[in-house]
């Protein structure tokens, strides 16, 4: 399975899960079995508005079918959830935390919008 | 003859000038005289002249609607969206209004021809009149971003007779869209300000921005006016702009405010000083013809 | 950190006045950043005086540019705009005004020579500063352009971003007037909106229309009347209103031209008249910190 996850740099497994969704530095998509990863800049950071929205196509488009990210506002969510993507809220800590995790059943899972709309980085 | 009154610096004394300015000209015989209120986020011209609205109409923006049997869910709409206002996932295209900017390239874009427009208000324009005075103003929806459209909406239906008649704009706050939006086509920019740090910086920016976009003849009046002109002054001999008029601070002058006076009622000398402001106004717009 | 913004509706309330002192009070306890959303006509930096440490560029987003060596002149670019932005000049029958346009992009798609291009425009600059009181975040938007909710936006997202870093207590905004773009971007993730008004009839007017944005954003509202005794009836009115709405009242400032000839000493008006206002002032932000829990 494709799964995305929302980071705060491009370091590779160590790199930093980030809180933020629409306006994270960079996604790494990884392969939930492989674990084959490549780590790609976030386009939806520069966008002026829906940049939830615009992440979240993005993230449809490439076939991911779950995830990862801290805070996710309603708009995003809703573009998640109609296109079938479960989310989870990861704990801190790196993008290798947060596969381990995955794989071990341990996140919570977001089944709707945690913040408010902008909220970021809070 | 078109004059917009811009400030930069918001509680300046746009309204208070826009208004004391037309019942003036009103009172004293001259052409006939329109005061529109474009600062269409927060009119507030009506709460002084207590106009009666004899016409109104809606103003509209056109915004898509999807046909889910023609719908593909190719994508196309979401991918030519500079706004991110659609998404689509699931086989399904989700609408997000409020990023929507009403452009219309989704459905010129869309391959099926699944996208329609359809009207939706985005503000309105009211007309009327105080006694021989001819006003109008635009008011924008709450929730709704962009004040432009109301303008340019509100300027078209008001503003009929721009070469015979006088038509005073009170424009908003600021130097950006909705204020370029106002004073496009005019024939003169009256600058309002205060002689304080606050009321010369912002000064500066819409000043720049006549420099830059417009190059329309321009001149200053002096709100709250008293020892600390020289700030003011300064800066308009550098750019060279006349100082046309100045009015007090006078507490006298901010309680009449505070009750919805007219300055002219509670300072009758003011009413003169209006005048003189109009005719140097008329001088102003006369000289600039005659350069080009 | 707590997220605390100044709003009014109308312009010339009191709004940079009220958060210059504010800042100064909270910064003599806690840790404070500050940022100035009102990118149009930002005022809040003549009465901090802060140090610019780093500027930015800011990008406001596309633009599209007639081509006029391709250009063919079918007019097709000014059928299809729906912002007017297409429009003859003495050079060019077809020329786009980046005043107007707004970086749709539907010209460019529609031109049948591919005679448009997309121009990534400049707009302003934004700037991080330090100050007496604590970082400010403000910012320059170029005469005539559009966008100030995007720059209000990467000022917030900045300067909300800084205080999570660097652990600061409250992100105190000194918002723009009106209720448009800038106000929402503004309003948008505070904790609480302080209306500053005056007892007007358009200070009043204004105010409600305010409070609706504030309201359509679930954003709790507090009242502080400025020149409260320029119409005590009037205030009275507000009183009423704010009461009926469950806004807080919190405070009242007195009409005082001292308060207009001391704007030229470049400072708050707790340390210019500091007799007079920092009690009033220590009240506000007490009442504020209530608010908020704090």
């Amino acid at each position: 399975m494709q799964i995305a996850i929302s980071l705060e740099d491009n370091g590779g497994m160590d790199a930093k899960a980030s809180s933020i969704f629409g306006r994270c530095a960079f996604f790494m998509i990884v392969d939930s079995e492989s674990e084959v990863f490549e780590i790609k800049a976030n386009t939806a950071r520069q966008a002026s508005g829906g940049a939830g929205i615009q992440a979240a196509q993005w993230i449809i488009d490439r076939g991911v079918t779950a995830v990862i990210t801290g805070n996710l506002g309603p708009k995003a969510f809703d573009v998640l959830s109609t296109g079938k993507i479960a989310a989870f809220k990861h704990n801190g800590g790196s993008a290798n935390d947060a596969l381990k995790a995955y794989q071990q059943d341990a996140l919570e899972s977001l089944i709707a919008p945690n913040v408010s709309a902008h909220s970021g980085s809070k | 003859m078109v004059i917009t009154i811009a400030s930069g610096k918001g509680g300046t004394g746009k309204t208070t000038v826009a208004v004391n300015l037309a019942q003036s000209l009103v009172q004293n015989n001259v052409r006939k005289t329109h005061l529109i209120d474009c600062d269409v986020e927060a009119p507030n011209a009506a709460l002084f002249l207590n106009p009666d609205i004899d016409e109104n109409k809606s103003v509209e923006r056109m915004l898509p609607v999807i046909d889910p049997e023609k719908c593909t869910a190719c994508g196309t709409c979401a991918q030519v969206c500079q706004y991110n206002a659609l998404a689509v996932a699931g086989g399904k295209v989700l609408f997000f209004k409020e990023l929507c900017h009403a452009c219309g390239s989704c459905a010129l874009q869309c391959p099926e021809g699944a996208i329609r427009e359809v009207p939706e208000q985005v503000g309105l324009l009211e007309s009327g009149h105080k006694e021989r005075l001819r006003f109008a103003q635009g008011t924008l929806e709450i929730g709704f971003s962009s004040p432009t459209p109301v303008i340019r909406a509100l300027k078209k239906w008001a503003i009929t007779e721009p070469s015979k008649e006088i038509y005073i704009l009170d424009a908003s706050p600021g130097a950006s869209c909705p204020v370029v939006e106002t004073i496009r086509d005019s024939d003169f920019l009256l600058f309002v300000t205060e002689p304080t740090p606050f009321g010369l910086h912002d000064l500066k920016v819409v000043v720049a921005l006549n420099q830059k976009e417009f190059h329309l003849p321009a001149g200053i009046i002096i709100n709250k006016s008293g020892a600390q002109d020289g700030l003011i002054e300064e800066f308009a001999a550098q750019v060279n702009l006349p100082i046309l008029m100045r009015i007090p601070l006078a507490r006298q002058l901010a309680e009449a405010y505070a009750e919805g006076k007219l300055f002219i009622d509670v300072q009758p000398q003011l009413r003169s000083d209006f005048l003189a402001a109009y005719q140097r106004i008329g001088d102003l717009i006369t000289a600039s013809q005659d350069k080009t | 950190m707590k997220e605390i913004l100044i709003i009014s509706g109308k312009g010339g309330t009191g709004k940079t006045t009220v958060t210059a002192s504010l800042a100064d009070l909270a910064a003599q306890k806690y840790q404070l950043v500050m940022a100035d959303a009102d990118v149009d006509a930002a005022n809040l930096e003549i009465l901090v005086n802060p140090t610019v440490e780093k500027e930015y560029a800011f990008m406001a987003g596309n633009i599209a540019v007639i081509d006029q060596d391709s250009c063919t002149l079918c007019g097709r670019c000014a059928q299809v705009c729906h912002f007017d932005a297409v429009r003859e000049t003495d050079d060019a029958p077809y020329y786009i005004d980046p005043a107007y346009c707004e970086g749709c992009l539907s010209c460019v798609h529609q031109c049948p020579v591919d005679a448009i291009k997309v121009h990534n425009h400049q707009s302003g600059e934004w700037y991080r500063s330090k100050s007496p009181y604590g970082p400010l975040f403000h910012a320059n938007l170029y005469p005539g352009e559009e966008n100030s909710g995007k720059l209000v936006t990467v000022i917030k997202e900045s300067a909300r971003a800084f205080g999570e870093d660097s652990c600061k207590d409250f992100l105190l905004i000194d918002g723009p007037p009106g209720i448009g773009c800038p106000v929402t971007a503004a309003l948008n993730g505070v904790d609480i909106a302080v209306i500053v008004s005056e007892p007007t009839p358009t200070g009043f007017h204004d105010m409600r229309r305010v409070k609706a944005a504030a309201d359509f954003f679930h954003i709790p509202t507090l009242l502080v009347i400025n020149k409260h005794d320029l119409n005590l009836k009037m205030e009275d009115t507000m009183r009423k209103y704010a009461g009926e709405k469950n806004i807080p009242v919190i405070g009242v400032i007195p009409y005082d031209e001292h308060i207009v000839h001391a704007q030229s000493l470049y400072q708050p008006i707790t340390q210019t008249l500091h007799a007079r206002y920092q009690p009033i002032f220590q009240q506000l932000w007490e009442q504020i910190r209530l608010h908020i829990g704090m």
